[in-house]
C-alpha cells in the first residue's frame, strides 16, 4: 500500500518534470556565438564615428586594389611591362590585348571585378552605418554633422574610386548605390555607359570636394587619409577620360580648374629624391596625393599589415625577382620591365628614372651571375633569363626593419596618385587649349634631372607622362594610348573597338544575366 | 636537344650544375613521396572485459590501448587508452539504477599534411638534402631557389614541425528506470554527458632552409567541448486478446558547447619545459578565441497498434526545436501500415514464403545537421576591420580601430525531408533466403545551402532549392549448413535518382568548390541533379593543323589570335553551333552522386574456421578531379600522374584523350570547367577480409579462444586515376594524402 502511494508521488513527479524542466521558453534563444549582431553598436557614441570609414580603407587596401591579382592584369596591358607570370592569359592574351570569349572565363578578371565591386558593397555599408550616427546627431551639434559630411566624403571617394576603375577595365558597369545592400538587387542591376559613370564619379568628387579637409593628406586628422584635394584629382582624371582626345570638349576645363587649385594651394611640391620616392622616406611625402598604408609596425616578428593576405601575394614580394642571394629581396619575378621600357628611357637618357625603374638581375639575367643594387645588394641571374626586376617595388634590405627576414617590402606604402601627375595634367590642358605648359612640366622634368623643354608638344608631354609613370601599377600607359587613340599604333595586337574593355566575366553574367546586355 | 621552354632547360642545366650529371641530363630524380612515407606503419590494440554482479548489482569493465604509428616519415603517432565501466543496481524490484562513464586519453602528433601538397606538386630535379647549402641548419636540406626555382623542401616542412594533441574525454551518464501497474507503465531518464578538453602545441624550432633564419614559432591551442543529452521517456504497453498497443511519449534537451583559445609567440626557446608564450615574443594579434553553442528541444509521441502481429500500425509526431535556425521549432508526423500475408489462412497452403509482408509509410522529417547561422547583419571588429594611418616617411603605421557591417543574411528554417515508401519482406526456401525490397521517393524541401552572388557580395546561408530523391532498395541474404560447412551470402543495392525541384525565380545557382570555383563550376538547376558539374565538352584532341582548319570554333580562334589552338590541344564541342567557342558551349557535365550503391558479403565457416570477405561499391557517380585540374591555376610547379603523364599526346595518332604537355600551358586549354577533368568515380572495393579460428583451451575451465587475421580495404578497382575515387563532400577531388590498408592479426580470449 505505502509503496503504491510512493509510485505514483514518484511518477507523478517526473511526469511534471518532463514537461516543466525544458520550458524555459528562451532556452532556444540563444544568438550565433562569437558573431557580433550590428545591433549592438552604439550609435550615439560619436567617438566611434569614424570606424565604419576605417573598415573602407582596410577594405581597400587590403581588399584587392594593389593586390597581385589587380596589378598584373593592369600592369601587363602596356609595352613598358613583359608579364611573366605563371598564367598563360595573361601572357599570352591581356599582354596581345586580346578580349572577347577567349579571356571570359579567366578566373583572375572575376577577382578583380570581385573584389573591386566588393569595396563597393562595403562602402554602401558604411554608409549605411553612418546614417544611423547621423541620426542620433542633434541638430544644433554643428561639430559632428560637419564631421558626419566629411566622414561620408571620404566613404563615397573610395566607392567613386573603384567605380572609376572598374569602369576603366571593364567599360559599361553598373554603378551600385546604397540600395546594393539587398542581394536581390544585385541579381539584376543593369549596366550604365562608362561615360555615365565618368560623370558620376565627377558629381561625387564635387559632394567630396566640398566636405572633405582642405589639406595634405600627410596632415589629415587620420594621416595619410583623403582629403580635398585627393577628390580634385580624381575629379580631374574622370574628366580627363571623358575629353579623350578632343582639344575642344568642356571636360578639358574641368581639367584645368581642378588641377590649378592643386597647384595653387601650394600645399604641394614634388619629394627631390625620385629614387627614394620609392623607398621609406618618401612615404607619403609631400607630393603625394593618395597611398596606401601598410607596417609592420617596426616588429621584426609578428603582425604585419600588407597588400596581400600571404607572404607571395604581398605588392613587393610576387615582383621581386628571383633571386638566388636569398631573402628578402626573392620573389616570383612576375612583372619584368621590357626592353622596350628600358629602350625608351635610354634613347631619352632619362638616367635617374632609368636608376630608379630598372634594377638589373645578373647580367642580362644568366644564372650564375650576379648584380648590385644602387644599395647594395646583390642580386643573382635565373633560370628564366628575366633580365631586370622593377625599381618601383624594390625595398633595399637595408630599409627593412632590422630583424625582419620575411614578408619583403613591410613597412613601404603603395604609391597611387602624386603630384607629378597633377603638374603633367595641367601641363597636358594647356597644351591642348594652345597656351604653354611648359611650367609645370619643366617642374617635373628637373626634379629627375632632365632639361627643361620649351613650347613643349602635346607629344613630348605624352612622352612625359610615359617616362614619369614608367611600369606603375594603375594602367596609364594603357589609358592614355587609349585615350588620345595612339593604342592600335603603338601597341601590338591591339584593335580599336575591341581591345579598350575586358568582357564582363562569366561568372558574374551567370549571377546577373542582365550584365550580358 | 633542349626542352620546350628556355626555363625548363635552364632548371635542368642548374640541377645538373648544383647536383650533377651532365647536358640535359641531371642525376638527381627524388621521389618525394617515397622519401616522405613510412614503408609501414605499426597498430596495436588490445583490451580487456569483465563482467560480473549478483542479484542487485551488475557490471562490467573494460580497459583498452590503442598504439598507431602514421604514415609519413616524421613524429607522427597516436596513443589512447580508455577505461569504461557500467554499473547497474535494482533500488527495488521496480526501480533500476544506472551508471556508465568512459574515460579516453588520447595523445596524437599529427603530420604536416602541407607536406604531401608539397610531394605531388615538386620537381624531382632537387635532392632532400645539400651539404653545399652551408646556411641551412640543423639539417641541411636542399633549397630549389639556390637553382631558381619556388618548390619547397617537402622532407623540410614534415621535419620542421611538431604538432602534438593531448586530449582526454569523460562520458558519464547516468540513468533511472521505474515500472509501475505491472509493467505496463516504464519511466526512463537519461542524462548523457561529455566533458572533453584537449590541448595543443604546435611547435617549430628555429631554422634555416638556404634563404634566412626563420625565428621559432610556438602555438597553444586550448580546446574544451562539453555536450549534454536530457531524455524523458514514459512508454504504456498493454493488450486486450489479439490486440496490442503501445504509447511511448518522450522529451528530449540537448546542449553542444565548444570553445577554443589560441595563442602564439615566436623566439619560444626549443625545450618543452618552456612552451609558454611568455617565453617568447608573443603578439596582440596572434590571439584568437572561438566557440558555438547548440540548443535542441523535443516532444515526440508514438503509438503502435497490432491485431495478430498481422496487421501493424505505427503513428508518430515529433516536435524538434533548435536554436541553430530562426525559425526554431519544425512539426513531423509520419504513419506507417504492416501486413503480414503469410499470418493469413489463405497463404496457410503454400509453402513458397516462410514469411511475407507488405509494408507502406509516410513522414516528415526535420535535418538538424545544417549550419548554425546567425539571421542579422554581423560586425568584423578589431584588426581585420580596422586600416594603417601615419605610415609617413619613417614612421610605423599604426591602426585606427574600424569595423565593417555584413548585412548580407539570411534566415533558415528547417530543412524537411517528406518520404515515401512501400516495400516487402519475405523469407523464402527454410527461412535460407531473406530479403526485402523497397521503393523511396523523398521530397527534400528548404535544402539550405551557400549561394554566391555577383560583383563579390558574400555567400549568403539559405533555404535556396527543393529536391527529389527516388530509388530503390533491395537487400537479400543466403544462410544454409551442410554437415560441418555453413556458409552465408548476402547483398544489398540501392538506386538514387535525384532531381532538383525548384530554385525560386533563379535560372540558376552558380556554385563550386571554395578557391577553385571559377576554374571548376557547378551548378544548381530545375530539373538536373543538384550541383552538377559544368563547362565544357571535350570531343578530343586536334591531331594535326587540318583537323584544326576544319573546325569552324579552332579556326576562328586561330583568325583572332594566331596560334591559339594547336595539334595536341583540345578539341571543344560547339554545342550552341555558332561557330565560336562561348559560353552557350556550356553543359551538363555528370554528378558527384552515385545512381548506385552496392555492398555484398559472402562468409563460411567449417569446424572451428571461418572466413569472411566483405564488398562495397558505387557507379554511376563523376568526379571532379582536382590534382589533374592543378596545371589550370598555373603554379610554377607542377607534376602529373603517371596514367596522365605516360598518355600525353606527343604527335599525330599518338592519343584522342589527353593533350600534349605543350598545351597545358597554353589559355585554350585552360577553360572554365571542362569534361576533361570529370571522371568516372565507379569503384568496388574490397572492405575487410578476415580468417579466424575459434577453439578452448584447457580442460577444467576451458577458456574460450579465437585467432583472426584481418585486412581492412586491401584491394579497389577503378578506372578514377587519382589516389582513391572516395571523396566526400561534392565530388570535388583535390586530396593529395596518400591511401593505406591495414593488415591485423589479433588474440581473443574469454574466460
Amino acid at each position: 500500500m505505502k509503496n503504491s502511494k510512493h509510485k505514483i508521488w514518484i511518477l507523478s513527479l517526473l511526469t511534471a518534470t518532463l514537461f516543466i524542466l525544458p520550458g524555459c521558453s528562451d532556452f532556444l534563444d540563444n544568438p550565433l556565438e562569437n558573431q557580433t549582431p550590428s545591433v549592438t553598436i552604439d550609435y550615439t557614441d560619436m567617438n566611434r564615428m569614424y570606424q565604419p570609414v576605417s573598415g573602407t580603407y582596410g577594405s581597400l587596401s587590403k581588399g584587392g586594389f594593389a593586390s597581385w591579382v589587380h596589378t598584373f592584369i593592369k600592369t601587363s596591358q602596356s609595352d613598358d611591362i613583359d608579364p611573366r607570370t605563371g598564367y598563360s592569359e595573361v601572357n599570352e592574351l591581356i599582354h596581345t590585348y586580346k578580349s572577347g570569349a577567349v579571356i571570359k572565363g579567366f578566373w583572375a578578371l572575376d577577382d578583380m571585378w570581385s573584389r573591386y565591386y566588393g569595396t563597393i558593397l562595403t562602402c554602401n555599408s558604411a554608409l549605411t552605418e553612418l546614417d544611423k550616427f547621423g541620426a542620433n546627431i542633434a541638430a544644433t551639434d554643428e561639430a559632428n554633422k560637419k564631421l558626419l559630411a566629411r566622414y561620408q566624403a571620404e566613404v563615397r571617394f573610395i566607392r567613386a574610386l573603384t567605380h572609376y576603375f572598374v569602369s576603366r577595365s571593364f567599360g559599361n558597369v553598373p554603378i551600385l548605390g546604397i540600395e546594393s545592400v539587398d542581394p536581390a538587387y544585385l541579381g539584376t542591376v543593369g549596366k550604365s555607359k562608362v561615360e555615365d559613370v565618368r560623370k558620376h564619379v565627377i558629381e561625387e568628387m564635387d559632394f567630396c570636394i566640398a566636405n572633405l579637409e582642405d589639406v595634405r593628406p600627410n596632415e589629415a586628422a587620420h594621416k595619410g587619409g583623403l582629403t580635398k584635394y585627393t577628390a580634385l584629382f580624381l575629379k580631374a582624371k574622370a574628366a580627363m577620360d571623358l575629353a579623350g582626345n578632343d582639344n575642344g570638349s568642356v571636360y578639358w576645363n574641368t581639367v584645368l580648374e581642378s588641377t590649378n587649385q592643386i597647384i595653387n594651394s601650394n600645399k604641394f611640391s614634388l619629394f627631390p629624391d625620385y629614387y627614394q620616392l620609392w623607398k621609406k622616406p618618401g612615404k607619403l611625402s609631400d607630393e603625394s596625393i593618395f597611398e596606401l598604408q601598410y607596417t609592420d609596425f617596426g616588429n621584426p616578428t609578428g603582425d604585419v599589415v600588407t597588400s596581400g593576405g600571404q607572404v607571395w601575394d604581398n605588392f613587393h614580394l610576387f615582383q621581386a625577382p628571383q633571386n638566388t642571394y636569398g631573402g628578402p629581396i626573392n620573389g616570383d619575378g612576375w612583372l619584368v620591365p621590357s626592353d622596350a621600357a628600358v629602350k625608351f628611357l635610354k634613347d631619352r637618357n632619362d638616367a635617374v628614372r632609368m636608376k630608379t625603374t630598372i634594377q638589373l638581375c645578373g647580367i642580362d639575367g644568366r644564372p650564375g651571375t650576379f648584380s648590385v643594387t644602387p644599395d647594395g645588394d646583390t642580386i643573382s641571374g635565373n633560370t628564366a633569363g628575366k633580365k631586370y626586376f622593377n625599381g618601383k617595388a624594390y625595398l633595399p634590405k637595408s630599409q627593412m626593419t632590422p630583424g625582419r627576414v620575411d614578408w619583403y617590402g613591410a613597412n613601404n606604402n603603395v604609391r597611387v596618385f602624386r603630384y607629378a601627375e597633377v603638374l603633367l595634367m595641367n601641363a597636358e590642358v594647356k597644351i591642348r587649349k594652345g597656351q604653354s605648359g611648359d611650367i609645370p612640366l619643366n617642374l617635373v622634368r628637373q626634379r629627375v634631372g632632365l632639361t627643361p623643354l620649351s613650347k613643349a608638344t602635346i607629344q613630348q608631354l605624352l612622352d612625359e607622362r610615359h617616362a614619369e609613370f614608367i611600369c606603375e601599377w594603375w594602367g596609364e600607359r594603357f589609358n592614355d594610348l587609349v585615350r588620345t587613340d595612339q593604342a592600335a599604333t603603338v601597341l601590338q595586337g591591339f584593335v580599336k573597338g575591341e581591345s579598350e574593355f575586358f568582357p564582363i566575366p562569366q561568372a558574374q553574367e551567370d549571377r546577373n544575366t542582365n550584365l550580358k546586355n | 636537344m633542349d626542352w620546350r621552354t628556355p626555363a625548363d632547360s635552364g632548371s635542368v642545366r642548374e640541377s645538373v650544375a648544383r647536383y650533377g650529371g651532365s647536358g640535359l641530363n641531371p642525376s638527381t630524380s627524388t621521389d618525394w613521396y617515397k622519401a616522405l612515407l613510412r614503408k609501414k606503419a605499426l597498430i596495436t590494440n588490445q583490451g580487456v572485459d569483465v563482467q560480473g554482479g549478483s542479484d542487485k548489482v551488475t557490471y562490467t569493465a573494460g580497459f583498452n590501448y590503442t598504439y598507431q604509428n602514421g604514415v609519413m616519415e616524421a613524429k607522427n603517432d597516436f596513443k589512447r587508452y580508455n577505461i569504461r565501466l557500467q554499473m547497474e543496481a535494482k533500488a527495488f524490484p521496480w526501480l533500476k539504477l544506472g551508471f556508465t562513464s568512459i574515460l579516453n586519453n588520447s595523445t596524437t602528433h599529427f603530420p604536416n599534411n602541407e607536406a604531401f601538397l608539397t610531394a605531388y606538386t615538386a620537381s624531382p630535379l632537387i635532392p632532400i638534402y645539400d651539404e653545399k647549402n652551408v646556411i641551412a641548419f640543423p639539417v641541411k636540406f636542399s633549397n630549389s631557389g639556390l637553382i631558381g626555382r619556388g618548390d619547397a623542401n617537402a622532407l623540410g616542412q614534415a621535419y620542421y614541425n611538431f604538432n602534438r594533441l593531448k586530449q582526454f574525454q569523460l562520458l558519464p551518464s547516468i540513468y533511472a528506470e521505474a515500472d509501475f501497474w505491472s509493467n505496463r507503465l516504464t519511466f526512463r531518464t537519461q542524462l548523457s554527458q561529455l566533458y572533453s578538453s584537449g590541448l595543443r602545441a604546435n611547435y617549430v624550432p628555429q631554422r634555416n632552409l638556404g634563404v634566412a633564419t626563420l625565428v621559432s614559432n610556438l602555438a597553444s591551442t586550448q580546446e574544451r567541448t562539453t555536450n549534454y543529452i536530457l531524455d524523458n521517456l514514459l512508454t504504456y504497453r498493454d493488450g486486450i486478446g489479439s490486440h496490442n498497443w503501445t504509447v511511448l511519449l518522450g522529451q528530449s534537451s540537448r546542449q553542444e558547447q565548444w570553445r577554443m583559445t589560441k595563442v602564439a609567440a615566436d623566439n619560444v626557446p626549443a625545450d618543452e619545459e618552456f612552451w609558454y608564450t611568455r617565453q617568447g615574443t608573443p603578439n596582440a594579434s596572434y590571439y584568437d578565441e572561438d566557440g558555438y553553442r547548440n540548443r535542441g528541444v523535443s516532444f515526440f509521441a508514438r503509438g503502435t497498434y497490432d491485431f495478430d502481429s498481422k496487421y501493424l500500425l505505427t503513428a508518430t509526431f515529433r516536435a524538434d526545436g533548435s536554436s541553430k535556425y530562426q525559425t526554431k521549432w519544425g512539426y513531423f508526423p509520419s504513419v506507417g501500415l504492416g501486413w503480414v500475408l503469410s499470418k493469413e489462412n489463405f497463404m496457410k497452403d503454400q509453402n513458397t514464403f516462410d514469411f511475407l509482408k507488405l509494408r507502406g509509410s509516410w513522414g516528415k522529417l526535420g535535418n538538424d545537421g545544417i549550419r548554425p547561422n546567425s539571421g542579422y547583419a554581423s560586425v568584423t571588429v578589431g584588426n581585420p576591420g580596422s586600416s594603417i594611418f601615419g605610415s609617413v616617411g619613417n614612421a610605423n603605421g599604426q591602426y585606427v580601430p574600424g569595423y565593417n557591417v555584413n548585412n548580407f543574411f539570411a534566415n533558415i528554417t528547417w530543412e524537411v525531408v517528406t518520404e515515401w515508401d512501400f516495400g516487402v519482406d519475405f523469407e523464402l526456401l527454410k527461412n535460407r533466403l531473406k530479403g526485402s525490397v523497397d521503393y523511396y521517393n523523398r521530397r527534400t524541401s528548404d535544402v539550405a545551402l551557400e549561394r554566391s552572388f555577383p560583383f563579390g557580395a558574400p555567400n549568403i546561408y539559405g533555404n535556396w532549392a527543393s529536391m527529389d530523391n527516388s530509388g530503390v532498395d533491395v537487400s537479400l541474404t543466403w544462410n544454409h549448413q551442410v554437415g560441418k560447412l555453413g556458409y552465408h551470402l548476402g547483398g544489398n543495392l540501392s538506386t538514387l535518382k535525384n532531381k532538383v525541384t525548384d530554385i525560386g525565380s533563379l535560372l540558376n545557382i552558380p556554385g563550386g568548390y571554395p578557391e577553385w570555383m571559377a576554374e571548376f563550376p557547378n551548378r544548381i538547376e530545375v530539373g538536373r541533379p543538384i550541383q552538377y558539374f559544368y563547362g565544357y565538352e571535350v570531343a578530343g584532341i586536334y591531331q594535326n593543323q587540318g583537323e584544326i582548319d576544319a573546325d569552324p570554333i579552332a579556326a576562328s580562334a586561330n583568325a583572332a589570335v594566331p596560334g591559339t589552338v594547336q595539334p595536341g590541344f583540345f578539341k571543344y564541342r560547339d554545342l550552341n553551333g555558332n561557330g565560336t567557342r562561348d559560353d552557350g558551349d556550356r553543359t551538363f557535365l555528370g554528378s558527384y552522386l552515385p545512381k548506385v550503391t552496392y555492398g555484398f558479403n559472402a562468409g563460411l565457416n567449417y569446424g572451428n574456421f571461418d572466413l569472411n570477405i566483405v564488398f562495397q561499391g558505387v557507379a554511376g557517380n563523376k568526379i571532379m578531379n582536382l590534382n589533374r585540374g592543378r596545371y589550370v591555376k598555373g603554379q610554377s610547379s607542377l607534376n602529373l600522374d603517371a596514367e596522365f603523364y605516360e598518355n600525353l599526346w606527343t604527335g599525330a595518332g599518338t592519343t584522342n584523350e589527353y593533350p600534349s604537355a605543350y598545351a597545358l600551358s597554353k589559355s585554350w586549354n585552360r577553360p572554365q570547367g571542362a569534361s576533361f577533368f570529370v571522371e568516372n568515380g565507379a569503384y568496388l572495393r574490397v572492405q575487410n577480409v578476415q580468417v579466424g579460428y575459434s577453439f578452448k583451451a584447457g580442460s577444467k575451465a576451458p577458456v574460450s579462444m579465437r585467432v583472426f587475421a584481418t585486412a581492412d580495404r586491401p584491394l579497389i578497382f577503378t578506372k578514377y586515376s587519382g589516389f582513391t575515387p572516395e571523396i566526400s563532400g561534392i565530388g570535388y577531388d583535390s586530396n593529395v594524402y596518400p591511401v593505406s590498408a591495414t593488415y591485423s592479426m589479433g588474440v581473443r580470449a574469454t574466460f
